[in-house]
């Protein structure tokens, strides 16, 4: 049998078992429309994240534990986690600029364009304007900095 | 301090292509989380006082019968945005701002996953909250329509001010920055840690965070939903929640947001809460994956009791509710046993962090178990709209988000600045504190069963709610008294309090094994990491415990750490 599935997933895997149960349930008892839609829709958004278990874990870093339902019970929803278990998601070496004007003209841009939906179209023209300013600005800033 | 130095990774280690600039536009351009961290703390500080000052406002107002200060659309305003900004320019951003802080520090990482998404953030945030406060300049007044923004009222026959729409969309935009800054937690967390910092070894302030922004990540997006809709309602004649759908839909959404939102606001304190408890009693923690359990059960939970805010409708389902609701106690009573055992047999030192976080605890239980009462259906039907979910509601909030809060910038305030913050006016401000909050909103539990209506301006004098409410507004003013008193004391220990060196009280978790405050990118060298107590097990058992370890101590060991005996 495969390593148990990384804490980071098996955590989003819990809450989606209970908010799946708790929607039939509801479904059940109250047969109420909106709220049901609701808890199913949270169950796939939450489901779409143990998803990427699938894809991301640490893959055979020691078989352990049981097979059978009781073993991939363990694996998807059990407490126990590996020691020195790494994070599954890797993160490279990076280059970040100390500072950048970028983020807080895109947060301009995007005010400017909600004061748009409120104040008239003409206002969101500029608005659109500072956002993609401000994307290409953060986009390339690593390239121009060299 | 004798640490044995573990290199920074160089995997971890990013480059710097250009260097802080103490001036404005350093500041303005800044993505070093701990200054975004600072950005948020203060503008959420400041939020609060705004917030705060409109409260007392009212408590003015409220102090004897009849209108005296302002008209009824006024203090309509008042309520609303005093609401409105306490829950989503004080409260969430407080917590953001302490993450983003505390977390790359608490989990040996250099900065956030995503520096210059967090720098937009906090601007989006910023802009947002400015115009949500710009409808007091428009000529028809700021949203009128209470913290939940409910429609029939809040469509644009019954609240046509502009107000209202820099309202709906300030709020709209702060939601995109929560969810942005959500997503950058959770990469933080899941991809930047230290070696050997493995999930159960987090520190409790992290994971409560974690959980947190799951709930932000699921909830934030279904608000989004509803006030997008009620915009397209008011302005491009839709009729979602009025002719062809239904209001009550506009309810369902906006509670299965604002449950969550709740504990967006409680876990987060409560994981100060639980840092500052063991600190304080010179324990390791009482049930550390207890803690964790508790943590993700009310996660899970808080998403499934959403309508226990819409009994009085007579729409929803009060059996699943009640029953959902009730259940929530039982992993918060956890996490209060927990906390209790930590402090059983501890030698407890009451140093400011640990009395507010004390305050905290006998304030949310009162908070909680008026809660209790209130998801019972037929007391609710009781007491809905009245002064005591006024009260409940403050128990619950205040408790965590001020109590907490204080306690946590008194633990946190010498990692941030080098500098303690005086004990002594500390100590005076929790009791002005403690006694105006109890004398500010017990009242309201009795004003609330007499049958004083919330959100009203003005009663008659013939009521019989004439001494309490000036009671309570006599409260209030020893609150604020307390907050000037922090004020003076942040102002003045800033560049006048004492030293503190890079661990003052002694702590358990990473952030008090760099110096205060932490250099460029947090950490020069990091101890080994074999449990969720990193620096306690260094002074106890010295370094020992290298790489290869089992995952913390094993189950004995904590066992006979928990009830006393152990390493402390
Ligand atoms: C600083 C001391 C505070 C005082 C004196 C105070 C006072 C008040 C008053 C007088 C009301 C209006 C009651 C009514 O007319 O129905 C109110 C409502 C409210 N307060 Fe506070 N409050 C304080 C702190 C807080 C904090 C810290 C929070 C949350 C973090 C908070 C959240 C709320 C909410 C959500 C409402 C409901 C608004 C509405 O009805 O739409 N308050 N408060
Ligand atoms: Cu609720």
């Amino acid at each position: 049998m495969g390593a148990a599935v990384a804490e980071e997933f098996r955590l989003f895997f819990r809450t989606a078992l209970y908010v799946g149960g708790a929607g039939l349930v509801y479904w059940l008892v109250s047969l109420d429309a909106p709220g049901t839609v609701l808890l199913v829709a949270l169950t796939l958004a939450l489901l779409a994240f143990v998803g990427m278990a699938i894809f991301l874990a640490p893959r055979g870093a020691g078989a352990e534990g049981r097979s059978g339902v009781l073993g991939l019970l363990n694996r998807y929803i059990g407490f126990h986690e590996p020691v020195d278990a790494a994070p599954p998601l890797e993160s490279g070496p990076e280059l970040v600029p100390l500072g950048s004007a970028w983020p807080i003209i895109t947060a301009l841009g995007m005010v400017v364009i909600g004061l748009g939906l409120i104040f008239g179209a003409w206002l969101s023209l500029p608005g659109i304007g500072l956002v993609v300013w401000g994307a290409v600005g953060w986009l390339t800033q690593l390239d121009r900095m060299g | 301090m004798t640490t044995v130095e573990q290199p920074m990774p160089d995997a971890q280690r990013r480059h710097v292509l250009k260097h802080a600039d103490d001036g404005l536009i350093g500041w303005l351009t800044t993505t070093d989380h701990k200054r975004i961290g600072i950005l948020y703390m203060v503008s959420a500080f400041i939020f609060f006082l705004v917030a705060g000052l409109m409260s007392l406002v009212m408590r003015a107002e409220l102090a004897i019968p009849e209108l005296q200060l302002l008209d009824l659309q006024t203090y309509n305003q008042l309520f609303t945005m005093h609401g409105t900004a306490m829950i989503f320019f004080f409260a969430t951003p407080m917590v953001i701002g302490l993450a983003n802080y505390l977390i790359p520090l608490q989990i040996g990482a250099p900065d956030v996953a995503f520096p210059r998404l967090n720098a937009f953030t906090y601007w989006l945030f910023i802009f947002s909250a400015l115009i949500v406060f710009g409808g007091f300049f428009v000529t028809a007044g700021a949203a009128a329509f209470g913290w939940y923004g409910y429609p029939p009222l809040s469509t644009k026959t019954f609240s046509p001010s502009v107000g209202a729409d820099l309202w709906v969309v300030g709020l709209l935009l702060s939601g995109v920055a929560s969810i942005l800054g959500s997503v950058n937690i959770l990469a933080t967390i899941f991809a930047l840690r230290a070696p050997g910092m493995t999930m159960f070894r987090l520190p409790l302030f992290t994971w409560n965070i974690l959980v947190t922004s799951i709930l932000i990540l699921f909830s934030f997006p279904v608000l989004g939903a509803a006030l997008a809709l009620l915009f397209i309602d008011r302005n491009f004649g839709g009729s979602v929640f009025t002719t062809a759908g239904d209001p009550l839909v506009y309810q369902h959404l906006f509670w299965f947001f604002g449950h969550p939102e709740v504990y967006i606001i409680a876990l987060p304190f409560f994981g100060v809460v639980t840092e500052i408890v063991p600190v304080f009693s010179r324990k390791p923690l009482f049930g550390y994956k207890a803690f964790v359990f508790a943590t993700i059960l009310i996660g899970a939970y808080s998403f499934s009791v959403w309508a226990h805010h819409m009994f009085t409708t007579g729409a929803v389902s009060t059996v699943y509710f009640a029953i959902t609701s009730f259940l929530i106690a039982i992993p918060t009573g956890v996490k209060f046993f927990g906390w209790i055992a930590t402090m059983w047999r501890g030698s407890l030192w009451f140093a400011t962090p640990m009395l507010y976080v004390v305050g905290m605890m006998a304030m949310f239980l009162i908070g909680g178990i008026t809660g209790v009462f209130l998801a019972s259906p037929p007391i609710d039907y009781a007491v809905h709209d009245t002064y005591y979910v006024v009260a409940h509601m403050h128990y619950v909030l205040f408790g965590t988000s001020v109590f907490a809060m204080f306690g946590g910038l008194f633990y946190w305030f010498p990692k941030f600045t080098g500098r303690m913050l005086d004990e002594r006016l500390g100590k005076v401000q929790f009791w002005l504190l403690f006694v105006g909050f109890n004398v500010t909103f017990f009242p309201m539990h009795q004003l609330g069963i007499d049958g004083m209506p919330r959100r009203i301006g003005d009663y008659a004098a013939e009521r019989g709610w004439n001494d309490l409410n000036l009671l309570a507004s006599g409260g209030s003013v020893l609150i604020a008294v307390a907050v000037l008193l922090f004020l003076w004391n942040f102002w003045t220990s800033r560049s006048l309090g004492l030293p503190a060196g890079d661990d003052p009280w002694g702590g358990h978790t990473l952030e008090w094994a760099t110096s205060s405050p932490p250099p460029h990118h947090n950490f020069t060298s990091l101890p080994p990491i074999t449990s969720d107590r990193p620096l306690l097990d260094l002074r106890v058992r010295g370094p020992v415990r290298q790489g290869g370890e089992p995952v913390g101590p094993s189950e004995d060991e904590r066992a006979g750490a928990d009830d006393g005996g152990g390493r402390g």
